[in-house]
């Protein structure tokens, strides 16, 4: 048992050297549905598991509610929603990613988030055309994982498209 | 086997008549006979000794004549002279001898032809004269004639003189008339031919008749009728000459002659030896044949009046026998037919007289024997019949005897068997209660066991839902160490350069939370699989314990059940042994039925031999 802690800890000293040495972007690793996203962790302020969600009338669906951070109301996009993606039943799993890249705290709500992860940045590929056009739209591409696929978002895009935008004049 | 001829009533009549009628003619001719042969016996020996006597005559008195003759020539002057002369020798002996030769043979041998030669001996015993001139000088002194004729007139037995003749020699002393001195012997030789012929005489001999001379030694010297060159050669060795020369006897009667042919015979000797010393035997025999040739005629004629008698005896007794003995015959044959079982016939005899009686009354003996016999073969065959049922029930009594013997015999095994069999299933019921009743407590406690793991599973149950409860805390603490961690890794990432380190914490502090909550996962799963299993475990003891109540109240039930199966079976033991004793005695007395069977079935099989024989004899009697 200790030399499997050791070896851990060998490892992940492995990858700190690995990251110095190489151009490593660090990443959020969130699922919707069956499929895995990932953003830039610096457009991620902080991670929240589900909270009390106050229902707001609104013309847009992708605008579930709005949630009360630390005394800060701030709106709630789902992305599923925002996606066009398959509804489906929140559960405890469920997380808010809070943002402030858009200068205002916006709330996006994901299935799950999983880990911060580093990834080289050769590795990112061009984004999958396989994919479903609005999803398409807001990805800067895609990385190949030893089991998995990340679809690297790009939520500025997402936070900056004609919507969210003309959602934010009208009412902000 | 019987001699049915000899046995016949025909032979023995015919034999009867034939003995009656025949002994006697037998006995008178054998008498007839016999005194005929002896009386011509007699009459033959009288004859025979008649001609024996008749030639010892004649011998006798030629022997005489021929002594005489003798004497005369020792009478004779000149012979006399001459030897005086001679024996004086006053002259010429020579010229004397010659005169007296001459003298003897011109003058003297003449006088009887008979002399064949004349010899004079001097008085030591040698020819001085001989008419044979060959023999003058001869000595002769050893000589019988010379020895015995010095005194007397001397006749020299028969003999073979050196010429080869038999010759009988006479010889006589020539003596001085003066002085009596013995001048010389003279010697007179005779051929035994006139003996000869005396002997040879055949008159009243007739054809086997012959009369013969045996001299003093046994040897014959006369002429024999069967051989002509007998002369002293062959010995005679009849009764007669044994007689006579041991005993000087004579004899008459039937004997065996020198050929060995009975003859009858007479020998003759008192004159020859009284008058002579010549010891001659006369014998006179006659052939026994010819002898009675007459009294065997006799006896021809008395044979064939016998067998004449014989015949006609036969004949009449025949007919006799044949009138008697026929019906007899008759009757016999009938009854060995009866006697054979043939009753069907009658015989019909008519005779008249007792045999006809005695037919009549065969008839009605054989009409009764029938009657009876009929009665008899039908008595026989009901025997028969009923022995052959008898003995058809005996052996199916003693079958069916035998069968149940052994039906029984395999009841009384089956019942010791069955008791035996019994008393182990007694022990085993006994051990199978005992069994059931630890059963029945063993269940309880089975019972009472399962009730306590009940409890404690059950309790495990809640205190794994307590367990479930923790690790959901544990998973939610996990959750939210998570959630920390990530955001501390986004504050780290915010924070740049500086945060570095503190991304690295914050991996770790999520690393830890993950595996946290993956071990709270696994914790749930186990829980969820314990609870799954303990609710089993319940379900299944439940069903245990249904099951062992189940078993309990059948493991009481088999106790009971094995209490009445031991009652019954301690029953069925009493009962099985009494069955095999109640087997015992049937077998017993099947047994001694089954006996009685095979004696009865045995006197039966003897009762059927019996009637069966006595079947064969009444069936041998045919009565249609």
């Amino acid at each position: 048992m200790a030399q499997d802690k050791e070896k851990i800890i060998i490892e992940v000293e492995d990858l700190e050297v690995a990251a110095e040495k190489k151009n490593m972007v660090r990443v959020l690793v969130f699922a919707l549905g069956a499929e895995y996203y990932c953003i830039e962790i610096k457009q991620a302020k902080e991670v929240l598991a589900l909270p009390e969600i106050t229902r707001i009338p609104n013309r847009v669906p992708f605008i579930t509610g709005v949630i009360n951070l630390r005394g800060e109301i701030i709106a709630l996009i789902d992305l599923r929603y925002f996606f066009s993606l398959e509804q489906r039943e929140r559960n405890e799993q469920s997380r808010v990613i809070v943002t402030d890249i858009s200068g205002s705290l916006t709330g996006i709500l994901v299935d799950k988030v999983e880990d911060t992860i580093d990834i080289d940045e050769k590795l990112i590929q061009a984004p999958l055309a396989t994919l479903p056009e609005k999803v398409l739209a807001y990805t800067k591409g895609h990385v190949q994982l030893e089991n998995r696929i990340l679809i690297l978002l790009d939520l500025e895009k997402v936070l900056h498209s004609e919507e969210v935008e003309a959602l934010r004049k009208t009412g902000g | 086997m019987r001699n049915i001829f000899l046995g016949s009533l025909k032979f023995k009549l015919l034999f009867s008549f034939l003995v009656v009628s025949l002994v006697p003619i037998a006995i008178v001719g054998y008498f007839s006979f016999s005194l005929g042969r002896d009386a011509i016996k007699k009459q033959v020996l009288n004859d025979f000794g008649a001609i024996g006597h008749g030639r010892e005559e004649n011998m006798v008195s030629y022997l005489h004549e021929k002594e005489r003759r003798t004497d005369s020539f020792c009478k004779d002057r000149f012979i006399l002279e001459s030897m005086e002369k001679i024996s004086s020798k006053s002259a010429d002996s020579t010229l004397l001898t010659q005169e007296l030769t001459k003298y003897l043979t011109e003058d003297k041998m003449p006088v009887d032809s008979q002399i064949y030669s004349i010899y004079i001996l001097n008085p030591q015993g040698k020819i001085i004269v001989s008419t044979e001139k060959d023999m003058v000088g001869v000595d002769k002194s050893q000589d019988d004639y010379f020895i015995n004729g010095k005194n007397d007139i001397h006749i020299k037995d028969a003999y073979m003189a050196s010429s080869g003749k038999p010759t009988i020699a006479f010889s006589g002393p020539l003596k001085n008339k003066l002085t009596g001195e013995l001048l010389g012997i003279i010697v007179l030789r005779y051929e035994m031919k006139r003996i000869n012929e005396i002997m040879i005489e055949r008159t009243g001999l007739g054809s086997s008749g012959e009369a013969y001379i045996v001299n003093k030694n046994g040897y014959v010297i006369t002429e024999l009728r069967s051989n002509n060159n007998e002369f002293l050669k062959e010995k005679i060795d009849t009764q007669p000459v044994r007689l006579f020369l041991d005993q000087k006897k004579n004899t008459s009667g039937i004997y065996p002659d020198y050929r060995n042919q009975p003859v009858l015979g007479v020998s003759v000797s008192g004159k020859l030896g009284k008058e002579f010393n010549l010891g001659w035997l006369i014998l006179t025999e006659i052939d026994v044949r010819e002898a009675f040739a007459e009294t065997s005629q006799l006896g021809k004629i008395i044979f064939l009046i016998t067998i004449i008698t014989a015949a006609c005896i036969t004949f009449f007794a025949l007919r006799i026998a044949m009138s008697i003995a026929g019906p007899i015959k008759q009757l016999s044959v009938f009854s060995e037919d009866v006697g054979r079982g043939d009753l069907t016939k009658n015989i019909s005899i008519k005779t008249n007289d007792e045999i006809e009686l005695l037919a009549q009354s065969f008839n009605d003996m054989l009409k009764n024997l029938k009657t009876v016999l009929g009665k008899a073969q039908e008595a026989v065959n009901k025997i028969t019949s009923a022995g052959q049922e008898i003995l058809a029930a005996s052996q199916q009594q003693a079958a069916g005897a035998r069968e149940q013997s052994s039906a029984v015999a395999e009841t009384t095994s089956a019942a010791k068997e069955l008791s035996a069999t019994s008393e182990q299933v007694g022990e085993s019921i006994k051990r199978v209660a005992q069994a059931a009743m630890h059963a029945v407590s063993g269940m309880v406690k089975i019972k009472e066991a399962i009730g306590k793991t009940g409890q404690m599973i059950t309790s495990l149950g809640e205190k794994s839902q307590q367990i479930g409860k923790i690790t959901e805390v544990i998973d939610d603490v996990a959750d939210q160490t998570n959630l920390l961690a990530v955001n501390a890794s986004i504050e780290a990432a915010r924070a740049g350069e500086q945060g570095r380190g503190f991304t690295v914490v914050a991996d770790e502090i999520r690393k830890l939370a993950d595996s946290t909550a993956k071990s709270t996962k696994d914790i749930t799963g186990l829980i969820e699989i314990i609870q799954h299993e303990m609710s089993n475990s319940v379900m299944s003891m439940e069903t245990s314990v249904v099951s062992v109540e189940e078993e309990t109240r059948l493991a009481q039930e088999t106790a009971e059940k094995a209490k009445e199966i031991a009652m019954a079976t301690t029953q069925q033991i009493s009962g099985s042994k009494q069955i095999a004793d109640a087997m015992a005695n049937i077998d017993e007395a099947m047994k001694q039925i089954a006996a009685g069977a095979q004696q009865s079935q045995a006197a039966v099989k003897q009762l059927n031999e019996m009637a069966h024989e006595l079947k064969e004899i009444s069936s041998k009697f045919k009565l249609v």
